[in-house]
């Protein structure tokens, strides 16, 4: 059944992620392509603010494409699960685990795509500035894929040690936390629906009390970690304390992120209360 | 066993200590018409609601083929609410796809034929659709499951005088014998002519469960006369 709830689940919320990183993409595009323009020199100070505005209009779509996707999620899981569209979701044969897993796999899904897409749309704007602003008969792409070659010579320097470690860690807090931004929200919206009468309050109130206890729970753990390592650490490399560092941090989150699942899990499954 | 539903001592305290339901006992046998009657806050909902597991019981239990509601029980219930519950966003024909993916008891072209005989077309978007058009393929898509129980919570109570006749033909023509029919409603006239059994519910209590005819026999009145004598105000 799992498979059948994944499978409705992303054909009816798949337009509205991809609508977004689709507008974000153009005008990532647009953005670097102002760069091509001959307004920077202009006289008149309307067109090289027009430049500027495009730019910034790339930057709140980095802003909007990360949090409109999270709303959007949100407000659907709300009402597919705890409004009239609950009637559905809630009477159909399954668990109230798979119920939640649908939801928690999607919704971190498009998290890292979001995410994805954001790092994504910075590289588009990037080589589009750069092949904007360099001259017709420069020699700089050449030049460019050239000292790129060199790249691998950098991680023999001893300024580089753990840089791979350091990857492997950056990548898992990036996926630790997309499931746990997913599992704030829904958690969030799930103990929200305890204070009956003033669900929505109730749910945007837990946000912002699980986030306290988080942040609580992090500078706790974290503070003194943190002060030891840099005590002890040896100055050259700076990836061996970060990844600890992002280790500890995705570790934090992990547990997290499972308590609130299965708070949740407990709470859909065994307290639920359409009214 | 010919017991569909077995409600043992069931109560249901809302917040704020509302009581909906107060020590029930009932049983729902199979192959039967029921009507479930009662005036505005009796308790009808809440049980209905109960019985799909959208609520949770504050004492009692209730059995589906002796079952807790479940995914098993969920598997085996047809449940029409009284609201519009379909994403507004899902074409007619999503829904069908949507329908026969879970329930295996759903029957596709039983839901094809209906909707061609009220001139639906698949390709519309839920959200185009007039109250009553969305209301007759809520019923359409619940009536073409072969469940062991139907539940329909006042599936008339939006819909024109020639529509009720057409969900009441629905009715009687789309469920098997060995199938129960439970139907919510305050429009007693309309539906009495189907029903078999009735159960009377009045401030969360049952105050009476018994067939039609026997009503019709003992009392020498309808259904509805006899509702109006027992919950006049």
């Amino acid at each position: 059944m799992l498979g059948k709830l994944l499978k409705h689940e992303w054909r009816a919320v798949w337009k509205v992620p991809v609508l977004l990183i689709g507008i974000l993409m153009i005008t990532a595009v647009i953005a670097g392509g102002t760069f091509a323009l001959p307004i920077w020199n202009s006289e008149w100070v309307g067109l090289p603010l027009s430049g500027v505005m495009l730019i910034m209009t790339f930057y709140f779509a980095m802003i909007a494409v990360s949090i409109g996707i999270m709303i959007y999620f949100a407000v659907r899981f709300y009402k597919n699960v705890f409004t009239d569209e609950g009637y559905l979701t809630n009477t159909l044969p399954v668990s109230a685990r798979e119920l939640l897993i649908n939801k928690v796999i999607t919704m971190s899904a498009w998290n890292l795509i979001g995410g994805i897409a954001i790092v994504l749309s910075i590289v588009v704007f990037v080589i589009i500035m750069i092949l904007s602003l360099m001259p017709k008969t420069s020699s700089f792409a050449r030049d460019l894929f050239r000292e790129m070659a060199h790249i691998p010579e950098l991680f023999d320097s001893p300024y580089m040690e753990g840089f791979q470690g350091f990857c492997a860690s950056l990548l898992i807090m990036v996926l630790v936390g997309a499931f746990n931004s997913t599992m704030m929200v829904i958690g969030s919206i799930t103990l929200g629906q305890q204070v009956r009468g003033h669900r929505v309050l109730g749910a945007v109130g837990a946000y912002f009390a699980i986030s306290a206890v988080v942040q609580v729970i992090n500078t706790v753990v974290m503070m003194p970690m943190m002060f030891t390592m840099f005590e002890n650490a040896r100055m050259d490399s700076p990836f061996p304390i970060l990844t600890i560092f992002y280790l500890i941090s995705s570790a934090i989150s992990l547990l997290i992120a499972v308590g609130l699942y299965f708070l949740c899990e407990y709470l859909i499954g065994k307290r639920l209360e359409l009214e | 066993m010919n017991e569909l539903v077995e409600v043992i001592g069931l109560t249901k305290v809302y917040e704020k200590k509302k009581l909906a339901l107060d020590h029930i006992n009932l049983t729902i046998p199979r192959g039967k018409i029921i009507g479930l009657l009662g005036p505005n806050g009796s308790g009808k909902s809440t049980l209905i609601k109960l019985i799909n597991g959208l609520l949770v019981t504050t004492e009692g239990e209730i059995l589906i083929n002796g079952k807790r509601p479940g995914p098993e029980s969920k598997s085996c219930v047809s449940y029409l609410p009284e609201r519009t519950y379909f994403q507004g966003g899902m074409k007619v024909s999503e829904l069908i796809s949507y329908f026969a993916d879970f329930y295996a008891d759903f029957r596709p072209d039983r839901a094809r034929q209906m909707l061609a005989n009220l001139q639906i077309e698949e390709t519309a978007r839920l959200k185009t659709l007039s109250k009553g058009t969305k209301e007759k393929v809520q019923l359409i898509m619940v009536m073409s499951r072969d469940a062991q129980l139907y539940i329909l919570d006042e599936p008339i109570a939006g819909v024109d005088p020639a529509a009720r006749d057409y969900i009441l033909r629905t009715i009687i023509s789309n469920y098997n014998e060995n199938a129960t029919v439970l139907i919510s409603t305050h429009l007693i006239t309309d539906i009495e002519k189907v029903l078999d059994e009735v159960i009377f519910i009045r401030g969360g209590r049952v105050v009476l469960q018994d067939t039609v005819e026997h009503i019709r026999e003992s009392r020498g009145k309808s259904v509805d006369a006899y509702f109006r004598e027992v919950f006049a105000c």
